[in-house]
């Protein structure tokens, strides 16, 4: 049913809507790029369709940030379990963390319908890795569904419940980033109301089946995936257009992204060229791709990020794509990538040379440019920026610097961070660090970094674990109360929800002592001096015969979260004739507000990005960066922006 | 209305709004939109680009050689986006009162595809304005009211006030005001 209004949202958004529409009632999620935009959206329309848990509508919408995706999985599937639609959002490398469940929700399967979206990122944009969530599926025995557009995972959204109500099986919801981060104009639909009422029927042989009953388990989930894939050879999610030239000898098959950049391709080429759209990559309607393929000599093959249709292609003697080198393996399939293969492929069957593209003598022209890549950079008057120079300082070249997943990542670029693997690892890898050292006696310093939320997520095992076994560190968590790089969601410690209700607030301090951990302090890390005192202390409690791991919690609120402790006490820099051009503080605190004025041979403070934290008067050992005294505060701000 | 825009810059520039300013155009046109924008780690202040499809498209991502309108919040990441440009396009890049320096090889090519390549010091525009950080409105104003624009001025701004939070509406709207007129001042010269 439509509304009749039309929004622009983002393929977040209109994931998010189909939810919502489709009368899901519990909504799991943890952060991250590109998925971490479904649960705020779910919440936004949930508001606006009056279905908050304070109203009693009966078709109230329960929604939560877990812990981790393993959580979140595991909340929304025993939703799913009464009854109820449930839904849950995550990002490829979250789906790692919730793999246990996840392969064991496929044994058990589902009563209310349960949707797990999980976001690719093919490039990678955001992320550590480009692996396919539709080979995992493959690797889970579960569908999955592959959207082109926002519109059509809105629409893919309705047909996944369907389909795991129908087959009593989760389903995944496969974006990529340019689904999740595409904005598109999409007519609302209304709310489908299905009256359900949870209600949990106990059935152990299912919910609580040991392995002998799993085997019975695994041979209905082949059978349900028998029946699924007979369903998607007459799924209108997989179809042909273009059929209509006779002549030609090459076909298309794609899905996802490349789908719709090919078919924008074809059209502004002018070129007929029939395509297979699969939108359900796994289980693979095989004869409907056999019947495809059987009609040309050769079929070209494009799918992000790697290669889960070409794999269940049996027969892939006429097929080009990834598995025989044809489709690079790595990286994103843009327009430019598939117009050359386009070419390749025209041009070796003999059928057509396309031109060059129209501006490539200037796209030369600029890549000789060598225009530096910008990369992100901790913002100006970040706290991590603090934490990560008294680190440097106090610990020196010697010290080995695990790090984890978050902004604080980019304390790459003060030389603060050696090692970054997956969330939670920056304590598991530092005890590694310690247990390695400590065999031949070495004793030279570890110091790890990870953020509030990436500590709750996974860090807390690890710190269990690396207590138990004797690992002597220091484990800096840098506290900024919120999930700064994914768009600020509250975190375990935050005193609200995702949607605002209260929440019970957790103390960073008793989780970690309640893993074991004596020494526990709690510092700004603005107050540069004594921070690097308290990290000096922190070392030698390490060092100590009674002493064992250090946390310090360097607590300070992230700059774009909750910019006013720093507007409040405002504390505007200069740099004064004493500065020689050395560059230290261009390499050692590394702030964007920092530049060298080359003509001059002088560090200069960039004011338009300044936000006047004045952190980085430590930074110059020379004393060539001073406050700013108020007189020349006037000259240079001008009498209006002196009251700040 | 049938457009394909490049909106590139740094982040918190403000490209995210420079280019949903124009999707609501389009919306309010009646047209179909579809475009992509950057997420995630590369806001940190790093290279932010937003492509934008008016018309019957279905993908979100422009080619390069296909766009009618680059905007560069930034010369640099201009620069490394010129090359969208359809020949024939407009490219409209803020850039700081010392000049283009993209090179006279890139200048020449851009003459021999008949790109225009419009420059405006939108920075210095915008903190006369008040706002540093109007930069992007500036920027949409010089574009849109240049004669070659797909986009009409007068919808531009309405939609423009009609998308600003409150606080921001007059300072918006002086900003994409100023741009224009630094436009016409270029037709002039």
């Amino acid at each position: 049913m439509r509304s009749g209004r039309t929004e622009v949202l983002l393929g977040n958004g209109a994931i998010a809507r189909g939810l919502v529409e489709n009368g899901v009632r519990v909504v799991t999620s943890y952060p991250g790029t590109p998925a971490s935009e479904v649960l705020a959206e779910v919440i936004r329309f949930r508001a606006a369709m009056g279905l908050d848990p304070s109203h009693d509508s009966g078709q109230a919408l329960y929604t939560e940030w877990s812990t981790n995706e393993k959580v979140a999985l595991e909340v929304a599937l025993a939703a799913s379990m009464t009854g109820l639609r449930a839904a849950v959002a995550m990002k490829q490398a979250g789906l790692n963390v919730a793999a246990d469940a996840l392969l064991n929700a496929a044994y058990t399967g589902v009563v209310g319908g349960l949707v797990i979206v999980v976001g690719d990122d093919p490039g990678p944009h955001s992320s550590q890795t480009e692996a396919d969530t539709r080979l995992f599926a493959l690797f889970a025995k579960l569908p999955v569904l592959d959207p082109s557009t926002p519109r059509e995972a809105r629409e893919m959204v309705g047909e996944a419940f369907r389909l795991s109500e129908q087959f009593r099986l989760p389903v995944l919801l496969r974006p990529t980033t340019r689904v999740c981060h595409a904005v598109q104009n999409i007519e609302l639909g209304t709310l489908e109301t299905l009256g359900r009422s949870p209600h949990f029927k106990r059935e152990p042989a299912r919910w609580a089946a040991t392995p002998r009953f799993r085997y019975g388990l695994h041979v209905e989930l082949n059978e349900k995936l028998k029946a699924v894939e007979g369903v998607f050879e007459a799924s209108p999610l997989n179809s042909t257009t273009r059929m209509s030239n006779a002549a030609t000898r090459i076909g298309i098959i794609a899905s996802g992204v490349p789908f719709v950049t090919v078919l924008d391709l074809l059209d502004e080429l002018g070129l007929d060229m029939p395509v297979l759209k699969i939108g359900t990559p796994y289980p693979l309607p095989r004869r409907l791709v056999a019947d495809f393929i059987a009609r040309y000599e050769r079929v070209l093959v494009l799918e992000e990020p790697d290669a889960a249709i070409e794999l269940q292609i049996a027969d892939r003697r006429k097929v080009s794509g990834r598995l025989n080198g044809t489709v690079p393996g790595a990286g994103e399939l843009s327009p430019e990538v598939i117009y050359s293969l386009l070419a390749r492929v025209l041009a070796d069957g003999g059928l057509a040379k396309l031109p060059p593209a129209p501006t490539e003598a200037l796209d030369a022209a600029v890549a000789a440019l060598k225009l530096p890549p910008r990369g992100p950079r901790l913002c100006p008057g970040c706290p991590h920026r603090s934490s990560f120079y008294a680190i440097k300082r106090v610990f020196g070249p010697q010290a080995i610097l695990p790090s984890d997943i978050g902004c604080y990542t980019l304390g790459l670029n003060l030389r603060g961070v050696d090692t970054c693997l997956d969330m939670g690892a920056a304590i598991s890898m530092a005890d590694g660090f310690y247990q390695a050292y400590h065999l031949d006696g070495d004793r030279r310093p570890i110091v790890a970094t990870i953020g509030d939320s990436t500590f709750v997520h996974a860090g807390l095992p690890a710190l269990a674990n690396a207590v138990h076994t004797g690992a002597r560190f220091v484990l800096v968590i840098l506290d900024n109360g919120t999930t700064a790089m994914t768009g600020m969601q509250p975190t375990a410690e935050s005193a609200l929800l995702a949607d605002g209700r209260a929440a019970q607030p957790l103390s960073l301090e008793e989780l970690a002592k309640a893993c074991g951990v004596r020494f526990v302090r709690r510092m700004d890390p603005y107050q540069l001096g004594a921070f690097q005192a308290l990290l000096e202390e922190a070392g030698r409690y390490v060092r100590a015969e009674e002493g064992g791991i250090a946390v310090v919690i360097a607590e300070r609120a992230c700059v774009l979260y909750d910019p006013l402790p720093v507007c409040q006490h405002p504390v505007p820099v200069t740099v004064t004739e004493a500065c020689d051009g050395c560059k230290y503080c261009l390499v050692a605190f590394e702030c964007p507000a920092l530049v060298l004025n080359v003509a001059a041979g002088k560090v200069e403070i960039d004011r338009r990005t300044c936000i006047d934290c004045g952190q980085c008067i430590e930074a110059c050992y020379k004393g060539a960066i001073v406050p700013l005294a108020d007189e020349a505060l006037a000259r240079a701000h001008g009498p209006a922006e002196v009251v700040l | 209305m049938n457009a394909r825009v490049i909106v590139a810059g740094l982040g918190g520039q403000g490209v995210l709004f420079a280019s949903r300013v124009l999707a609501q155009v389009a919306l309010a046109m009646g047209d179909d939109v579809i475009g992509s924008e950057t997420h995630g780690m590369s806001q940190r202040g790093g290279q932010v680009v937003a492509h934008l499809k008016i018309g019957p498209y279905r993908s979100p991502l422009v080619r390069k050689g296909t766009a009618d309108l680059v905007l560069g919040l930034d010369a640099t990441e201009a620069t490394r986006h010129l090359a969208f440009a359809r020949p024939g396009g407009l490219c409209c890049v803020n850039v700081p009162s010392g000049g283009w320096m993209a090179g006279e090889e890139v200048s020449a090519l851009l003459d021999t595809l008949g790109i225009s390549l419009l420059q405006v010091d939108a920075d210095r525009i915008a903190l006369e304005c008040g706002g540093p950080a109007v930069a992007n409105v500036v920027l949409l104003g010089f574009a849109t009211a240049h004669p070659a624009s797909l986009f009409p001025a007068e919808a531009v701004a309405a939609t423009l006030q009609r998308i600003s939070p409150p606080r921001f509406r007059d300072l918006n709207r002086r900003a994409f005001e100023r741009g224009a007129e630094a436009a016409q001042r270029h037709e002039t010269l």
